[in-house]
């Protein structure tokens, strides 16, 4: 039986599993969640995902939710080189530089793309300037940190691309359709290095998946 | 066992309170946990800066290794350190409840489910909590409380234990059937929240979340890092009712 997939994926959050599932090759399905009609909310879902987000995704008689955990368990079912389960050192910087993404880039990430891109797209109105401020600042001081450490080695966790790497991309991909997408020109090795992630072939088919649901 | 395992940080920082409990969960003796003057911003400046960029604590050297955050030291410790049901095959007496690393594929991911709740809604709301009305009086010209801060995070701290107690009513722990990371990640907030603060009504009012506080806070490295948290904390003694 095919894995499911709950949401869609303009979601940040839902194109991470998708970005997984298609580095392992796996069947899937991607079952759309209607937001607008609350169906994110409905005893169904909330079945799935008691926090009512997306995604939540099934494999078999396994629900699981939270993107993060979903893609370690796609990732180690097919035993991928994405997240070195066999070597405790190597595992272990994927799981800190996954951290690191998920606390020091999507935080204030998720804040600048839900002041630049949804309100005025989706909310129809205008931005709050100094929240937007407040997390470039965060954003800088994240970048300064991967600048030094993407001069050092060509990935996060080392020099083998791992899932820390590739859990930025849906984020990054957003990142480049605001204003503040020149930042990146003052940290070169982040610039190439996010080039790079949005350039592999599995990034770019589930950016078209993005693209076409938005 | 363990030579050369140091932990940099204060134990009153439920960040590094998650990794000392780990480390005594796997019975790991002979840790070091170096002091970092927080006051003096240490964390912030050489020679700390080069081992954790984002001058946070915890930071955790084991030999070559060096890693920061919170959860992924606490994995790795768990993986190298901790029982697994290959090393400990028969319980004994007083043993049921070891801590040991999933064993199943399935059972990893839940865990994993519970381990990132806790990272982005659990800890997010209770901190706000904890640092406006327990730590910030800790520290020299940390200010006054913000009662909206703690209110709006009470609020959603409770929307979050809504979901906890439906899940705790099912199961013993929010890993499953046996505790894990995902349950003993909680240790040092909940702690914080109960112990020092006027909010801990919000973990006694839900029956299943009472229970399984009463089980982590119960255990013998749970009690052992306590300790270690009270010498800065200062719990509250609240006067009876």
């Amino acid at each position: 039986m095919a894995m499911k997939v709950y949401g869609l994926p303009m979601s940040t959050n839902v194109a991470r599993v998708l970005v997984c599932l298609e580095e392992v090759g796996a069947q899937y399905e991607v079952v759309p969640i209607n937001f607008s009609i609350g169906e994110h909310k409905n005893m169904e879902h909330t079945a799935r995902n008691p926090f009512g987000q997306v995604p939540s995704f099934q494999d078999g008689d396994l629900i699981l939710f939270e993107s993060r955990a979903i893609s370690k368990y796609i990732l180690r079912k097919n035993q991928s080189e994405l997240v070195k389960e066999g070597d405790l050192p190597d595992s272990a910087m994927v799981d800190m530089w996954l951290d690191v993404e998920s606390h020091q880039f999507d935080r204030p990430m998720a804040v600048i793309i839900h002041q630049c891109l949804i309100i005025p797209m989706y909310l129809g109105g205008e931005n709050d300037g100094n929240v937007v401020e407040e997390n470039v600042e965060k954003l800088k001081k994240t970048f300064e940190v991967y600048e030094a450490r993407l001069s050092k080695f060509k990935y996060l966790a080392g020099d083998f691309i791992s899932l820390a790497d590739l859990s930025h991309f849906p984020t990054a991909y957003y990142l480049l359709a605001t204003p503040h997408a020149s930042l990146l020109d003052n940290y070169p090795h982040v610039k190439v290095w996010i080039a790079d992630i949005l350039a592999r072939p599995t990034v770019k088919k589930v950016v078209e998946m993005m693209k076409a649901t938005a | 066992m363990g030579g050369g395992v140091k932990v940099y940080g204060v134990a009153a920082s439920p960040f590094v309170a998650t990794v000392l409990l780990c480390l005594e969960e796997a019975g790991v003796e002979d840790y070091e946990l170096v002091g970092v003057d927080m006051a003096a911003r240490e964390q912030r400046t050489q020679p700390y800066l080069s081992r954790n960029p984002f001058g946070k604590i915890p930071t955790f050297v084991d030999g070559e290794l060096t890693l920061f955050e919170s959860r992924a030291i606490s994995r790795y410790v768990l993986r190298k350190y901790g029982r697994t049901s290959a090393s400990s095959p028969t319980t004994a007496a007083g043993e049921e409840d070891l801590l040991r690393e999933p064993s199943t594929l399935e059972e990893s991911a839940v865990a994993d489910v519970w381990t990132e709740v806790e990272a982005h809604r659990y800890t997010p709301a209770i901190s706000h909590i904890v640092r406006e009305c327990a730590i910030k009086r800790l520290i020299p010209g940390g200010g006054e409380r913000d009662q909206a801060v703690v209110d709006e995070n009470v609020a959603k701290l409770g929307e979050v234990l809504d979901v906890y107690e439906q899940r705790l009513s099912r199961s013993p722990y929010l890993a499953g059937d046996s505790v894990g990371l995902a349950d003993l990640a909680h240790f040092g907030f909940t702690y914080c929240l109960v112990e020092c603060t006027e909010y801990g009504a919000l973990v006694e009012s839900r029956p299943g979340v009472r229970a399984w506080w009463g089980r982590i806070s119960a255990r013998p490295a749970a009690k052992k890092v306590a300790a270690m948290m009270n010498l800065v904390l200062n719990p509250l003694k609240m006067p009876s009712a």
